[in-house]
């Protein structure tokens, strides 16, 4: 391709753009052509996947409503929720903690830092690389239903995300810092403690928040595979087809969801 | 009081960034290092103190060669070097009293530095610098609530609070507008005149170089054209600093 500075006359022009729009018709027909492919190779029927949309719906509507009857058992599914925002709640925090213990050593201006960060970053890449759904089953093997391991999938899970996303933070925003102390003759404990920390922290809490919300999600995902919290209420509701009951569960997830979400959002403006 | 000896540095193998360099700066000199980009001045600079190691020379400050210290007597000496930046490099969370207390941490023990414990001799001092540096009412004000110049007199603050007897200075006032860059240069000039202290301050501006400059080297691909006091350089020295063919 010529470069703007040799100038580009029309004929070229044409040929590039004409280049370009063979180019997004190939992609459109590979990407069609693959979907339409794999449909019928996996017996997909669009047509009927399209209208079973709308019947799902109402099929969810009528039995998944919650009636006058149902509200009783808000209470029992109330306290379970509450548990499980507290099981996700801890593991974030815990998980939190462990992270910037883990992470300080990481930082430039700590001794050995290239040896303790490889490992570090080791762990972290071990953590998140294997599923929830994964360690859920494994721990379940290991601890049986209970809420320790419910809390242990998501501790894990939460300090490989919390390693990572804490390693790249303090790779970006602690060098500047940490060479304007050093320059004072501070050491590397100080410099940690009195400039680094106190730059990262404000992005630290904040993908703290995010964990919390998301492990709200996923502990009743968990709760599901390792029969502990909201989700083991919720399966068993539904296992047993009281459908309203399931629904009102769901109900209560989505608002506590929501509410945890507009809070950190909150917290989230306070500290930026 | 800062004398550097046959000092070298390459980055790149075949590739100086400096060649032999030999200078020599009095007290209370305002030192004003000039040269095109990549020449080699902040590499200079930060080899004073130590941020970049060099390969070989001296660096001679208070009768002792910085170069081959080892930690501890390192950390001791950086105490007496301050340094700003040309992006503060302030902790932009905490407040500007807390960021100029900052250059005392050099000089706490572990504990004390660590949980940030200071003296009330030393809060007053910084309050006084402060003043000093044009900022009072700020003392409580986070440093992220502040402008570009206002930002660089507390980088100033922190480094007069480890009462240095040299201030090294990088591209002071790069980021900032001619007005709050008259304002920073001449509060560093003040420091020379009045407290005898060493500026050693690496800029782009030859106007600004010769306005403020007692002494100026000029350094071009790594090595040293220029190192005279201000009144022995002339236009055509200058011009053969930035010029490309030569």
């Amino acid at each position: 391709m010529k470069s703007l500075e040799n100038g580009l006359n029309y004929q070229d022009l044409q040929t590039q753009l004409r280049q370009k729009r063979h180019k997004q018709f190939w992609t459109l027909l590979v990407v069609g052509g693959s979907y339409l492919a794999l449909s019928w190779l996996l017996h997909f029927s669009n047509t009927i996947g399209i209208w079973a949309i709308p019947k799902s719906f109402s099929w969810l509507f009528i039995n998944f409503v919650p009636h006058a009857q149902t509200m009783q058992t808000l209470p029992d599914i109330l306290s379970k929720l509450l548990a499980t925002i507290g099981l996700a709640i801890s593991s974030a925090f815990i998980a939190a903690i462990f992270a910037i213990g883990l992470v300080s050593f990481c930082a430039p201006v700590m001794p050995h830092y290239l040896g303790v960060k490889r490992v570090v970053r080791l762990i972290a890449s071990f953590l998140r690389n294997i599923p929830l759904v994964a360690w859920s089953m494994l721990l379940l093997f290991t601890f049986k239903q209970n809420d320790l391991t419910g809390f242990l999938a998501l501790f894990l899970m939460s300090l490989g995300f919390l390693l990572r996303a804490f390693l790249e933070i303090m790779e970006d925003e602690s060098s500047q810092i940490a060479e304007a102390l050093q320059v004072t003759g501070a050491g590397g404990l100080v410099i940690l403690c009195r400039g680094v920390l106190p730059t990262v922290m404000p992005q630290f809490v904040s993908w703290i928040l995010y964990m919390i919300e998301n492990n709200i999600r996923d502990a009743t995902l968990v709760g599901i595979l390792t029969g502990t919290g909201i989700g083991f209420v919720f399966d068993s509701y539904f296992k047993s087809l009281r459908y309203d009951l399931a629904g009102i569960t769901v109900l209560c997830i989505i608002v506590v969801v929501i509410a945890l979400e507009n809070i950190s959002a909150q917290l989230r403006r306070v500290i930026a | 009081m800062l004398e550097i000896k046959h000092l070298n540095k390459t980055y790149k193998a075949g590739r100086p960034a400096l060649k032999d360099i030999n200078v020599s700066i009095g007290k209370g000199q305002f030192v004003v290092i000039l040269g095109p980009s990549g020449a080699g001045k902040t590499t200079l600079l930060r080899s004073i103190n130590q941020l970049i190691t060099s390969d070989s020379g001296e660096i001679d400050f208070e009768d002792q060669n910085l170069r081959v210290l080892n930690k501890q007597q390192l950390r001791q000496k950086r105490q007496r070097i301050g340094m700003i930046f040309q992006n503060y490099n302030l902790v932009e969370r905490l407040t500007v009293i807390e960021n100029v207390l900052h250059g005392r941490l050099g000089q706490k023990n572990l504990w004390q530095g660590m949980f940030g414990v200071f003296s009330q001799t030393e809060k007053q001092e910084a309050l006084r610098l402060l003043q000093e540096v044009d900022l009072q009412g700020f003392e409580l004000k986070n440093c992220s609530d502040l402008s570009g110049g206002q930002k660089q007199r507390v980088g100033i603050a922190r480094a007069l609070m480890q009462h240095p007897q040299i201030i090294l200075c990088d591209e002071p006032v790069a980021s900032l507008d001619p007005a709050s860059s008259v304002m920073v240069l001449d509060l560093l000039k003040k420091l020379t005149v009045e407290k005898g202290i060493t500026c050693i301050v690496n800029l782009h501006q030859v106007d600004l170089a010769l306005d403020y400059a007692d002494q100026i080297i000029g350094i071009k691909a790594g090595a040293v054209q220029i190192n005279e006091p201000k009144s022995q350089v002339d236009k055509a020295m200058l011009q053969a600093l930035y010029d490309k063919e030569s």
